[in-house]
This record gives C-alpha cells, structure tokens and sequence, in this order.
C-alpha cells in the first residue's frame, strides 16, 4: 500500500520541488494530486482519498489558512493531516495555524533532508492507507 | 519603523540563491547593464512598515534559476517556469527578509508575487522609483538586482 498526496501551491516549481523532496523521502508513495490554490485542493478533497496534504499559505482564491479551516469544520477531512509549506517565518503565523490543527510547518526554501524528517513523523502518527476507509 | 536596508537585500538574495537554486553571487557597485527583456517579479508585504520587493534578472538566468530549483536541463525549461522561478525566489526571499528585519515576533501579510516581462529600459525607468536596491552578480556575469519600493506598485 502506499500514501496518496495533495500538493497546493499556486507555483509549479514549488509542487514540483515537493513531490521530489516527498519521493527523496524514500516512502510508498503512490498518486500525487496537484492543485494551484486551495479552492481547488477542496475540489480534489471532496472527490479523492488523501492520506497528507501540502499545502503553501499565500495563494490565489482561496490561500492556505482558509484551506486548514474549511477542512478543519468538515467531518471527514478534519482527521487529514496538512502540512504548510511557506515562505513565512512568522511564529505568531505558525502558532495560529497549529491551533487550527496543522500538523507541521516546513519554511521555503527547504532542503529534501528536511522533508524526510517530517514526512516521516506526519505520515507515522497517521493511520496507514490500509487501516482507513475511503 | 524600520525599512530593509540595501546590505540586507544582498545578505537576504545571496543566502537565498545560494541555499535554493545553488548560484553563488556577488553583489556590485557597477554591474553589467541589462539588455533586451527581462523577468520581473513584484510581491507586497504589509507590517510594521509596507513596501514592495522586486526582483528582475534575464531570461537566462532565469532559465538557469528554474533548473536549478527543479533538479532539471535548462533545456526543459519553459518560459512559464522560467517566470515561476523568478516569482517562487521573490517569495522566498521576502519570507527571509521581513524575518531578518522585523524578527519572527512579529506580524507581516505577504502578498502572492506578481511577474511580467518587460524590456531592460523600462526597468531601469521604473527603478527611479526605488527606495534602494542590490545588484548581485553571478561566475557567468549574469545580474540578479533586488529593489525595494516604499509604495505599493503592483503591476
């Protein structure tokens, strides 16, 4: 079995850099869903099983924090984990989306190594593809 | 309040290019004038004080910017990825910079980075506008400049 992944960000450089930091991880990876704003990764949530999301804070139509909070008021998609991955360094910024429920914060720009650690922690702590039901 | 400071434009955008698309830098006094057209990126941010960053470098550059970040041939560089890069390291950049001046205390909304193309001398006009401004050079004598604008100017 392997994890399914949603990757929002408004630049495709950036999901592109994910989803290679993500596959340098070295997990079971399997389908990688793009999205370029968080309209969008709603739309692909609504429809789609994801085990993590990616998601960038500052983009277009709808940004990352009102992604964290449409999915943290939805009854299924509450239990997804999301992890931010921003440009932004500001602490008060990161306390406020960990109280909304985020599960990490990667600062651009990252190195691959440091996406492992928290793949590793965010996709362990969550219950495996095979134990949860579409 | 405190606006960034021309050395903490080159100290933020060399550490940048450094760490994210592995060019190593300079900055200039003098640098080499651009020619023919160029890759923009404009992105506000609103704190203890507002201003607006731009970033603007050549189309190859910008080329070798976007390989560099993806781990890919210059040659499978689109122009579209080429103008990606040059907004994705504004973005980075203006994280890092707000960070470094206001500290990570403190509260600052970034916008989403705005990119055109536009031709070397209508850059140079608009920069008359600039509250300052770096100029970093690479080994191949390709220019990268950073400016700092006190007024909002998206495009």
């Amino acid at each position: 079995m392997s994890y399914t992944i949603l990757v929002a960000d408004d630049s495709a450089i950036v999901r592109t850099m994910v989803k290679r930091a993500i596959g340098m991880a070295g997990l079971p990876i399997g389908e990688v869903h793009e999205a370029a704003n968080g309209r969008e990764a709603l739309e692909i949530l609504a429809r789609t099983w994801v085990d993590v999301v990616f998601a960038d804070l500052n983009m277009p139509e709808m940004n990352g924090t009102e992604l964290v909070e449409r999915m943290s008021k939805d009854a299924v998609l509450v239990s997804t984990p999301v992890v931010i991955v921003s440009s932004e360094r500001s602490q008060a910024k990161i306390d406020e989306l960990k109280a909304k429920g985020i599960r990490a914060y990667i600062k651009k720009p990252f190195r691959p190594e440091g996406f492992r650690e928290v793949v590793e922690t965010v996709l362990g702590s969550a219950p495996g593809p095979r134990e949860r039901t579409p | 309040v405190t606006q960034p400071t021309a050395a903490q434009l080159a100290e933020v955008l060399g550490r940048t290019l450094d760490e994210a698309a592995f060019v190593f830098t300079d900055p200039q006094e003098a640098p080499p004038p651009f020619t023919g057209s160029l890759i923009e990126a404009r992105i506000r941010y609103d704190g203890p004080a507002t201003g607006v960053l731009c970033l603007a470098t050549g189309p190859e550059m910008a080329a070798t910017l976007a390989a560099n970040l993806l781990g890919a041939e210059e040659s499978d560089v689109t122009p579209a990825l080429r103008r990606d890069a040059v907004g994705e390291l504004l973005n980075m950049v203006v994280g890092a910079l707000v960070a470094q001046v206001y500290g990570e205390e403190s509260r600052c909304r970034l916008g989403v980075p705005q990119v055109r193309e536009l031709a070397a001398a209508a850059y140079a006009g608009g920069q008359a506008q600039r509250a300052c401004a770096t100029h970093l050079v690479e080994e191949h004598g390709r220019r990268i400049d950073l400016s700092l604008h006190a007024e909002a100017a998206a495009p």
